[in-house]
């Protein structure tokens, strides 16, 4: 990479928003193919791996399980467990045995994938560079066809699973006579076409908003910590420049520790600002500039992991209550 | 942004993903902790039941005590009237028995008396006799003053 000329802004975040792509007709590893017959490899390698990986934390406590006195680890587990079974409980007051599963599987998964986020934006593409991988997203769920495939299937188990609580004629009579409803049966038939399209767009929402939120969500965070990381961008990895990078954690962890346990007054009132000045003239000069955009970056990208972990959890358990509601609303007769 | 085979490909897996979970992953933890919520309410339930018999043996025992401290007042009550009545009954055998020694004794004391006063009556009869005699000297027969003598006997 060192030997690299810089790349510039825009060839940067293209790269980042770049997947690696199967093309399955051919078996080649191809970019940017608008081809039906193409897999994002990293998105579904990501995916698959965090699939393990809950499949391995739920599975080491449920192969170890005991009614008895619960060890650490399969207590947090059933913590968590109790918290999803008992949103499920909230929203779902039927019995079918799949909804909590789903619940729980929908909520880690997508936890797991949105929190690829958290990673710094060029550690694994980095990585896979060395490794001859061109292009790398690690982010499943910031690709509309991974939130989207989740979406589809909510959307399929919720339409079979109505069919089997309802039958035929109760989905029917929702589909027919549900928004308008009439007690003249000539007006019930003018009324048949007008309802049935209302409740087909409606029903095809919920799976298109359930999976764009999150896509919107995650593909908006990920965008941000790129941008972000354009700062730095431009420095070519010189020495100077990772003085420069140590100099503004440097002056972050000293402005921090002044600010929060300085034992003289003066200086713990007086040196954030002093250090902040001197960030700001950097800044504004152009003097020391690595170390003033290293220190915004660092500063920015901090800010912003700290309010996207409310984000991905947030988004997460959306996801996952969403999903319980349309299981609720298929299973309720009207 | 476009739709390709990955979209079928996490469909498949989400769908795998969710039978695993339902078929191995969640039924073995959500039974533990059942168990165990059961176990626990079984216990708090055994507790409270040990407790309410302790309760109800308590006021047995309570029960038991206030009887037994009645019955034992009772007894003792009824042991202080039979010793009254034994007491009672010494007393009144002793006062019998003391009137009966007395009347005896006096009784006896009385015949004794009696025979102690005649033989008297006879000393001092014999001894006005021979007072006479000495007085009349040899004058008077006795023979022929008997008659007086037990006269005089008998006045006094």
């Amino acid at each position: 990479m060192a030997s690299e000329p810089a790349p510039s802004a825009s060839e940067y975040i293209l790269h980042h928003l770049t997947y690696l792509q199967l093309d399955l007709s051919t078996g080649k590893i191809v970019v940017n193919s608008s081809g039906f017959w193409v897999l994002n490899l990293d998105s579904v390698f990501f995916s698959l791996l965090l699939a393990f990986i809950f499949i391995v934390l739920f599975g080491i406590a449920a192969r170890r399980v005991t009614a008895g006195v619960p060890g650490k680890w399969q207590n947090f587990i059933e913590m968590c467990q109790h918290f999803v079974d008992s949103q499920v409980k909230d929203a779902y007051h039927h019995g079918a045995r799949f909804v909590a599963p789903m619940a729980m599987v929908i909520f880690f998964w997508v936890f797991f994938m949105n929190f690829m986020d958290l990673l710094p934006v060029d550690l694994l593409p980095m990585i896979a560079g060395d490794m001859g991988v061109g292009h790398l997203r690690v982010v499943p769920s910031a690709d509309p066809n991974v939130t989207l495939g989740m979406s589809i299937t909510v959307f399929l188990i919720a339409t079979v699973y109505s069919f089997v609580a309802k039958g035929v004629r109760g989905v029917g009579s929702e589909f027919l006579f549900h928004p308008f409803s009439a007690n003249n049966t000539v007006v019930k038939l003018l009324l048949m076409p007008i309802n049935f399209l209302l409740k087909c767009v409606e029903e095809l929402a919920k799976p298109i908003s359930l999976g764009l939120r999150l896509f919107g969500n995650m593909y908006a965070g990920e965008i941000i910590f790129v941008l972000l990381a354009c700062f730095t961008l431009s420095a070519p990895s010189t020495l100077k420049n990772a003085i420069a990078v140590a100099m503004a954690c440097l002056v972050l962890v000293l402005m921090v520790y002044f600010a929060v346990r300085g034992k003289i007054r003066p200086i713990r009132l007086l040196l954030p600002f002093v250090l902040f000045a001197l960030v700001l003239f950097a800044t504004v000069t152009g003097w020391g500039a690595p170390f003033a955009a290293a220190f915004w970056q660092i500063v920015l990208a901090s800010g912003w992991a700290l309010f996207h972990v409310l984000i991905i959890s947030l988004q997460a358990y959306i996801f996952m209550v969403l999903s319980v509601v349309y299981m609720a609303m298929a299973a309720d007769h009207h | 942004m476009s739709i390709n085979a990955t979209l079928l490909a996490q469909i498949l897996v989400f769908g795998i993903l969710i039978w695993f979970t339902m078929k191995f992953l969640w039924p073995p933890l959500m039974e533990a902790m059942e168990k165990r919520a059961k176990h626990i309410a079984d216990g708090l339930a055994a507790a409270e039941r040990a407790r309410a018999e302790l309760k109800d043996a308590d006021a047995r025992v309570a029960e038991e005590i206030r009887q037994a401290r009645v019955q034992a007042s009772q007894i003792i009550d009824a042991a202080q009237q039979q010793a009254n009545q034994i007491l009672d009954k010494a007393r009144a055998d002793a006062v019998a028995e003391i009137g009966r020694h007395k009347a005896m004794a006096e009784e006896e004391i009385a015949s004794m008396a009696e025979r102690a006063r005649q033989q008297l009556r006879a000393q001092v009869g014999m001894l006005a006799v021979k007072g006479a005699e000495k007085i009349v000297e040899r004058e008077i027969d006795a023979n022929t003053h008997k008659q007086l003598l037990d006269e005089l006997a008998a006045e006094i």
